[in-house]
């Protein structure tokens, strides 16, 4: 090992992430050449393959630092959309039925399920993330002012993504996956920072919009072709690491500089993938309660990336130093006064999301000064058992019944999966929310209820 | 006879493989992979073929199983029945495969083949491959 490995829990939540090799993963992290300060682990830390869910590591970039596919996983900028707006619960449930059967219209999901298929736009999208999709006519300008990296990401060449990625995923921008993708309709249950959760835009008893997706089979494939690429120039860099998913080159490689372009150009899919279902989620709600999109005021909170490899300059030694800065299963959260921040937010710091299971909460936090983890925090539960144990402990249909006995109103992708995403199948989010804090990685500023979900 | 069996994974998925060759262990591999997300596929009606330059056992794990995928995802087909012949210099694979609007996702959708923990080589006088997919 270059460096320590660090991981942020309790000890409740470190016994979890004992009970399967994400520790051991989180040391061979600490491998990876040009590697500074910690591998660092969050407190929703689970077994992943190659990198932990749920780790951090920065590297040095021109000093031997190395990019790593694995550190950003085959879902490049996976990430989380929250929305807020003019409703209360009591107005959710009047139209509930009605906006979950808008939803269901237009949200498509389920593997390889597709919803846009212009190649004229997806190029753009490529190019301009998020942008693409608001000329194109979805969505608000202002959307753009709270996603992370305003929606579209630095150094991207749509020329990068190959062909075979184009075929697999070109067709399903604006879809949400499958899998733990979801949409969920929540409430605000409980403000424990007020200043930040106006801010926000948020307050107790308000009706959000949480969107869960990422860069589809396009970013899948981008993954794919250049680990396989990586791992047949690693020699010629003469890199060894401890385990093959952990292929990496030097950031200042040409082949480190075409996995950052094409994994800008999958990111810029997502940024546009969430804006676009952010669009479509507004015109449901106003289908489903017969009024207009202004008039529901689901402007956007935020959007953050939780699987993304950035170049960022941080402080190491005092020195400030360009950093590749990989977050896999962890999210961007930086503290209050960070330029990166859009200015109406600056003061208070960047909010960080963090989704829990159906039918338990979510969080907002925000980033806080002086985070020991290259600005990093925890991205969701973190899972404590396989798919198959979940199926194995109750049938979807068991899990739908208790959700909807709990006033969830539940719209699967498929019934028979939903026990793989179930509650029992997670961590204790409320336990990784407060972790995050008492580690000095983002505050709690709002608990999320949830009221509805649509499944991947 | 070869045969699979599924890992317990925490995040993702997986399985294991005993087979008698080599082509065997390849091919239940895939069609492992497939029934990981489809059970049993009675597929008709479509054939994904394609051929593979002889490499490393593991490799030609890995490059049988992305390319399987990678062709299903793109045409929206689920997988079959797999045949893996031996040619000149490589391998041939032929895959049954019927749309996906024919079938039902009964487990994790796969996104991709990872390279943790991949083995693919002889084991007690058979052959033995281990491969972990990205859910």
């Amino acid at each position: 090992m270059r460096v320590p490995g660090i991981v942020f829990a309790s000890e409740a939540l470190l016994a979890t992430a004992a009970e399967d090799r994400a520790l051991d993963q989180v040391a061979n992290v600490a491998h990876l050449p040009g590697i500074v300060e910690a591998s660092f682990a969050m407190p929703d830390i689970h077994w992943g393959y190659g990198f932990p869910i749920g780790g951090v590591a920065a590297t040095a970039v021109g000093h031997g630092g190395v990019v790593s596919p694995g550190g950003v996983g085959f879902d490049i900028c996976c990430g989380v959309r929250l929305l807020r707006s003019a409703l209360d619960e009591a107005a959710f449930r009047a139209h509930r039925e009605r906006i979950m059967d808008q939803l269901d219209l237009r949200i498509p999901r389920g593997l390889g399920k597709g919803a846009i298929a212009s190649r004229a736009l997806l190029q753009d999208v490529l190019a301009r993330g998020a942008h693409a999709a608001l000329d194109a006519g979805f969505g608000d300008r202002r959307d753009l002012d709270r996603c992370e990296e305003s929606g579209r990401s630095a150094g991207a060449d749509p020329d990068a993504i190959s062909e075979r990625a184009l075929l697999r995923g070109g067709g399903q921008l604006g879809s949400l996956g499958a899998g733990n993708h979801f949409l969920e309709i929540q409430v605000v249950d409980r403000i424990l920072d007020p200043p930040a959760a106006a801010a926000f835009g948020l307050a107790e008893g308000m009706v959000t919009v949480m969107i869960h997706c990422g860069s589809r089979g396009l970013g899948h494939q981008t993954c794919t072709d250049h680990l396989r690429r990586m791992g047949s120039a690693m020699a010629r860099h003469g890199i060894q690491v401890p385990d093959r998913q952990l292929a990496c080159v030097p950031v200042d490689s040409p082949e480190g500089g075409s996995y950052l372009a094409a994994m800008a150009a999958s990111a810029n899919f997502a940024w546009a993938n969430r804006h676009i279902l952010a669009h479509e989620a507004r015109a449901a709600f106003a289908a489903g309660t017969r009024s207009t999109v202004a008039a529901l005021e689901m402007d956007l909170v935020y959007d953050v990336a939780h699987n993304l490899a950035k170049l960022e300059t941080h402080e190491i030694d005092a020195v400030p130093t360009e950093l590749c800065v990989h977050r896999k299963g962890a999210t961007r959260a930086f503290g209050p006064g960070d330029p990166a921040l859009p200015a109406d937010l600056r003061a208070i710091g960047q909010p960080v999301l963090v989704p829990g299971s159906m039918g338990t909460a979510s969080w907002v936090l925000r980033g806080v000064e002086g985070n020991p983890a290259f600005g990093s925090a925890a991205h969701g539960a973190g899972r404590v058992m396989s798919r198959k144990q979940a199926q194995r402990t109750e049938t979807g249909r068991a899990v739908r019944s208790e959700l909807e006995a709990g006033g969830i109103a539940v719209r699967p992708g498929s019934v028979r999966l939903l026990s793989e995403e179930a509650p029992y199948a997670y961590k204790d989010v409320d336990a990784v929310a407060e972790v995050c804090e008492l580690a000095g990685l983002a505050a709690r500023v709002a608990r999320l209820r949830p009221l509805g979900v649509v499944k991947g | 006879m070869a045969r699979y069996d599924e890992i317990d994974h925490t995040a993702d998925t997986g399985l294991t493989v005993r087979a008698a060759t080599l082509p065997e262990a390849l091919a239940a591999a895939a069609e492992g992979m497939f029934r990981l997300m489809y059970g049993e596929v009675s597929a008709t009606g479509r054939r994904i073929v394609f051929t593979l330059p002889d490499e490393v056992p593991a490799d030609l794990l890995y490059d049988v199983l992305a390319e399987l995928l990678w062709r299903a995802e793109a045409d929206d087909l689920a997988v079959g029945h797999v045949e893996v012949h031996p040619v000149d210099d490589g391998y041939r694979v032929e895959a049954a495969a019927t749309p996906t609007t024919a079938v039902e996702l009964v487990g994790p959708p796969i996104k991709a083949v990872t390279w943790h923990d991949l083995v693919c080589e002889p084991r007690d006088g058979d052959w033995f491959a281990q491969v972990i997919f990205d859910v």
